[in-house]
This record gives C-alpha cells, sequence and structure tokens, in this order.
C-alpha cells in the first residue's frame, strides 16, 4: 500500500508552528491586548477571555463549514476520501464549540453573574453543539461504508442550517450575547493574531485526524 | 471572584482541552497503527 494511503505519522510538522502560534495568542491575549475599560472608568480584564472564546466560535463555524462542503462532495462525487474530512471535521468542530460555549459560560459569570442564560445566541450555539455531538456519535456507532457515508452526508448537509442561524441569532431580538463592537486598534490585532493561531490549530487538527481516518479504513 | 481568576479558568480549560484532544489523537493513531497487519513493528515517531 501506498503510504500517502496507509499514514506512518499522526502530526505533520505544521502542530509545531501552532504550537508556537498558539503561544504567541496566549501573550497577545494576556500582555499585548490592553485592558478592556467599563463607562465608569474600571478596568474590565474578563474581556480577556474574548481572545480565546471567538477564536474557538470561528474556528466552530469553520470546522462545520468545511463537514458541509465535504458532505455535498460525498453526495455528488460518492468519494470516501471527502467523507473522511467530513468526519474528521465534524469531530474538531465540536471540540472548538465546546470551548466556545465554555469560555462564554465563564465570561457570563464574570460580566452577568450567570453561568448560562436561554438567551437566542447561547440556545442557537446550544442546538449546533446537539447537531454535531449527534453527527458525531452517528458516524462512530455505524460501520464505516458508502452507505453510513451517504447517510451523515445528508444529515450533515442538513444540520448545517443551524450555522447561518446561529450566525444571526445575534441580531434576532433583544438578546444579552454582546454584538461585534468597534476595538481599539491593538485589540483588535490581537483578536485576530488569535483567530489566525486558532486557524492553524484547526487545520493541523484536521490533518492528523483525517490520517487517523485513512488509517482506520485501511484496516477494514 | 477575582477577573483574572476568570480569565486565567478560561484559558487554562482550553489549553487542558486542545493539549487532551491532541494526545488522544496520537494514541488512537498509534492503536490504529498497532491494529495494522504486518505494521505492529513500526510505531509512530
Amino acid at each position: 500500500m501506498k503510504d500517502d494511503i496507509v499514514p506512518r505519522r499522526c502530526f505533520g510538522p505544521e502542530i509545531w508552528l501552532a504550537g508556537v502560534a498558539m503561544h504567541l495568542a496566549l501573550l497577545a491575549g494576556l500582555k499585548y491586548a490592553p485592558s478592556a475599560i467599563s463607562a465608569s472608568g474600571e478596568p474590565m480584564e474578563f474581556q480577556r477571555i474574548m481572545y480565546f472564546h471567538v477564536p474557538s466560535a470561528w474556528v466552530a463555524f469553520l470546522a462545520f463549514f468545511v463537514t458541509f462542503v465535504a458532505s455535498i462532495a460525498v453526495l455528488v462525487k460518492r468519494s470516501m476520501w471527502w467523507d473522511s474530512i467530513a468526519t474528521a471535521s465534524a469531530e474538531i468542530g465540536i471540540l472548538f464549540c465546546t470551548m466556545a460555549l465554555i469560555s462564554g459560560s465563564i465570561w457570563g459569570k464574570a460580566a452577568w453573574n450567570l453561568w448560562w442564560a436561554w438567551d437566542p445566541r447561547l440556545t442557537t450555539t446550544f442546538i449546533l453543539w446537539l447537531v454535531y455531538a449527534s453527527y458525531v456519535i452517528l458516524r462512530m456507532s455505524t460501520p464505516s461504508g458508502e452507505r453510513s457515508a451517504r447517510f451523515g452526508a445528508v444529515y450533515a448537509t442538513i444540520g448545517f442550517v443551524s450555522v447561518p442561524l446561529t450566525y444571526v441569532s445575534v441580531k434576532l431580538g433583544a438578546g444579552m450575547h454582546p454584538k461585534s463592537a468597534g476595538l481599539e486598534p491593538k485589540m483588535l490585532h490581537a483578536l485576530l493574531f488569535c483567530i489566525g493561531a486558532f486557524t492553524v490549530l484547526y487545520f493541523a487538527f484536521l490533518r492528523a485526524r483525517f490520517r487517523l481516518e485513512q488509517l482506520r479504513r485501511a484496516i477494514q | 471572584m477575582n477577573q483574572w481568576a476568570y480569565v486565567m479558568s478560561a484559558y487554562i480549560l482550553i489549553g487542558t482541552m486542545i493539549s487532551i484532544y491532541g494526545i488522544g489523537l496520537r494514541s488512537r493513531f498509534r492503536r490504529a497503527q498497532k491494529a495494522m497487519p504486518g505494521r505492529e513493528d513500526e510505531a509512530d515517531e
């Protein structure tokens, strides 16, 4: 068998790039970015959670979008290669969506003195998490094959509706979740850097998880 | 609770989740590699 079909290493060199980028992201969020100041002039250090919360949510959306595109490719091309991408990306999306929910909950406790509120954005994000957690459990519990891949692809294509719904939910109704506001240049730089670092980490994980899927399929 | 405690809790939790997922991924890969017929001797570096 060719090595590109049966991979020999889990992580590629990009994991080192991701590791360095994540450490720099930590510095950007904790040191480089200035403290946010409230209307009364008080520093709001808890806003630094945003530098890891927003990138986690962004990567979750990206991962579910990749699953959606790969699922359409499965239905059109009937390719198991794309099914491996869809499965791998959904699993990583769940990880980042969980991180966004947990960091958001900690932010909520600091800002609103509430761990959770049934706000439109929080509720739709939780539904999004349930949709893709079901997808991952479904794929893990069914034997891999073309039939399972097609069924999973149909589910993921329909389930993707929850992604734009979550994205626009902040604009629906009078929710508590903060709407995107203008940031100071240094804060914006730090946020954009963190988004970049998380995106590099996503692709490093996606490649490794894809390799694992290829290996599993080679065994079967 | 100190504001920095919330920030550090969030960062540490996220860092821990990322690390656990990465280690788990590597471990799953190695297990799958060992299950591969004829490749038992080739461990992941």
